[in-house]
């Protein structure tokens, strides 16, 4: 891989003294797509906030740092952090809504972020505003650019959002669940935008998802995260067609898509992942793994390179299929 | 009120026949129709699978069937009763046939109460057994949504989204309904919990002869989910049939649209459907 823009190290959140976030390790290049995909609860949203310095007490980063060109942001100050969230790394959410100001036309709330951020003068930051939107797909840039938020769809309201994350021309783009609120043709256009956007600029992107779908086309490499920590990370085409650790291959199992065996049961998860400062002994995901040894209930299995990626697990999955057994988290109240 | 006339072997539990929904927008505008004569029945023990994007109007063709809200124009039958004419007191009991299950889990739960009183509150509020009786329903029904008798001390805030909603099923259950209205009811789930809950769903209605109005966004779950599908947009059906034919040859542009919309767990296949439309918009 080429020289990483965004580097994150063994980093680790915590309320108090329970940890929340283990050890996450990860890196994107110039123009590079990386997903990063668990369920809620496993930590991945908490991971992009440490990186922005977006944590609020109780939550802190414990350890491990977050590099971006060199600079460990999880060290900066306040003031310092402000210059590059938003400038060179931008962030984009679920829910735009949250993030425009409903009483602000669209237009002004974009160019403010620019002119915060390359100190443009009022007037060419509304024209870059213009430029913006148009690039995000917006049709009528200038008049849209006019309209108050309520006045647009969700979808269009998410190409502002993400209008307002270029304004600054960043480096890295993180994305949180980017697509979950919108219907699923909206969704489409909108992974389709952000993978023009990055191709065309070399943006290093990184996408949350729970979404295995949305994630197969759009990113390169993925990272599947539970119980805090990265429990298996490869290139996305190797993941999805031979995935090595046994969560990533029920979780690809229990997604539902237009295949499914309309006969049998949906291969769920039984049980539920573990609450933090709850962890099992072992591997985090062995009260629910179907091929559970007793070796995975001693010490967890460190995430080791296998392939081109990286595995938390003893085993290579398909070894230990003969040991399948029920698995001891099978009621639902666990 | 004289008790209807028992229905037939393979007469639809629900019809609906050109129901209109309109909603005031005040001062001479023109009211805004969420719905504009929908059709559809639903057969004893089956699931109609109501899909369309947000603002279709589905929704709303559910709490018109709920009587949740007063629909404008139309018919509506359950189980030989005339929902639009039923009167209050006949209407609470027709209620304890014709249960809903929400999106959020949390939302519909009452924060202050446990979850065993949570599960009695339908019995409570028409009247049934006493309440030794309905903590022992209140135990067997938490054990036919899958949670242990652990659960009954709880509060919501203690549960996980899929216990909840485990929890919601609960109660929609209580009063043995023919009938369960579920709106989205899986839409808010995490992948693992949503396969937990649809499979649980799927178990319900064959053990309790349970019928569906299954509402979604999502094709790929309507498809698991539905014997018949009712495709919504605008505030009309523009396709329905059963769900072999839709989904094998869906005839409506827009039906067609969204299966092509459903991401598949394909890297290669996505990657070319994402080339091919971002070559097509550069024209």
């Amino acid at each position: 891989m080429s020289e990483p823009v965004l580097e994150v190290r063994d980093l680790s959140v915590s309320i108090g003294d329970t940890p929340i976030v283990r050890d996450v390790s990860f890196a994107v290049a110039k123009g590079e797509r990386m997903g990063l995909v668990g369920e809620s609860g496993s930590g991945k949203t908490l991971t992009v906030l440490a990186v922005m310095g977006l944590l609020r007490a109780p939550l802190r980063v414990s350890g491990g740092e977050a590099l971006l060109g060199g600079t460990d942001l999880t060290k900066l100050k306040r003031r310092q952090l402000d210059r590059i969230r938003g400038g060179r790394i931008g962030m984009i959410y679920q829910d735009p809504m949250a993030s425009l100001n409903p009483l602000h036309r669209v237009g002004d709330q974009i160019g403010e972020a620019i002119r915060l951020h390359t100190g443009l003068d009022k007037r060419a930051a509304r024209e870059r505003t213009v430029e913006l939107l148009d690039e995000v797909g917006i049709k009528d840039p200038a008049s849209r650019a006019r309209s108050y938020p309520h006045e647009l769809s969700g979808g269009m309201r998410q190409r502002a959002m993400i209008a307002m994350a270029l304004g600054a021309d960043p480096e890295v783009l993180l994305c949180d669940e980017p697509t979950t609120a919108l219907d699923v043709t909206t969704q489409r256009r909108i992974v389709e935008l952000l993978l023009r956007i990055s191709q065309q600029r070399g943006l290093a992107l990184v996408m949350i998802t729970h979404d295995l779908g949305v994630a197969a086309g759009f990113c390169e490499r993925i990272a599947v995260m539970y119980a805090g920590r990265i429990v298996e990370q490869a290139p996305v085409d190797e993941l999805y067609a031979r995935p090595r650790h046994p969560y990533a291959e029920s979780l690809l199992g229990a997604a539902c898509d237009l295949t499914l065996d309309l006969e049998a049961p949906i291969p769920a998860i039984p049980g539920r992942p573990p609450m933090p400062g709850e962890l099992p002994q072992g591997c985090s995901f062995n009260p629910r793994c179907r091929y559970a040894q007793e070796k995975c209930r001693g010490v967890e299995p460190p995430l080791e390179p296998r392939g081109d990626g990286a595995v938390a697990c003893y085993f290579e999955l398909g070894s230990h299929r003969v040991a399948e057994h029920v698995p001891v988290a099978e009621a639902a109240d666990e | 009120m004289s008790e209807p006339a028992p229905m037939a072997e393979g007469t639809p539990i629900v019809a609906v026949r050109d129901l209109v929904k309109e909603f005031d927008r005040g001062r001479g505008e023109e009211p805004l129709r969420a719905v504009d004569g929908v059709s559809f029945t639903i057969a004893r023990g089956e699931t109609l699978g109501l899909v369309g994007e947000s603002g279709s109007g589905k929704s709303t063709v559910a709490r018109c069937l709920l009587r949740l809200t007063t629909a404008s124009g139309g018919e509506i039958t359950f189980d030989g009763h005339d929902m639009r004419a039923t009167g209050d007191a006949e209407l609470r009991r027709i209620r304890g046939k014709m249960q809903a299950v929400f999106q959020d889990p949390h939302g519909s739960l009452n924060r202050s109460h446990r979850v065993g009183d949570i599960l009695q509150a339908p019995l409570a509020a028409h009247g049934i057994g006493d309440r030794k009786s309905r903590r022992a329903r209140a135990a067997e029904l938490l054990e036919m949504v899958g949670l242990g008798p652990a659960m009954l001390d709880r509060r919501p805030v203690e549960l996980s989204g899929g216990q909840a909603q485990r929890v919601a099923i609960g109660r929609a259950l209580a009063l043995s309904p023919k009938l369960i209205v579920l709106d989205e009811a899986v839409s808010a789930l995490d992948v693992s919990v949503r396969a937990q809950i649809l499979n649980l769903l799927r178990d319900l209605q064959r053990d309790l002869e349970l019928t569906y109005l299954f509402i979604s966004h999502d094709l790929a779950v309507i498809r698991y989910m539905s014997h018949t599908v009712s495709v919504m947009r605008g505030g009309v059906i523009v396709e329905q049939g059963s769900r072999e034919s839709l989904f094998a040859a869906p005839r409506h542009e827009y039906t067609r649209s969204l299966m092509e919309a459903v991401p598949v767990a394909d890297p290669p296949f996505e990657r070319e459907r994402i080339r091919a439309a971002l070559a097509q918009a550069a024209g």
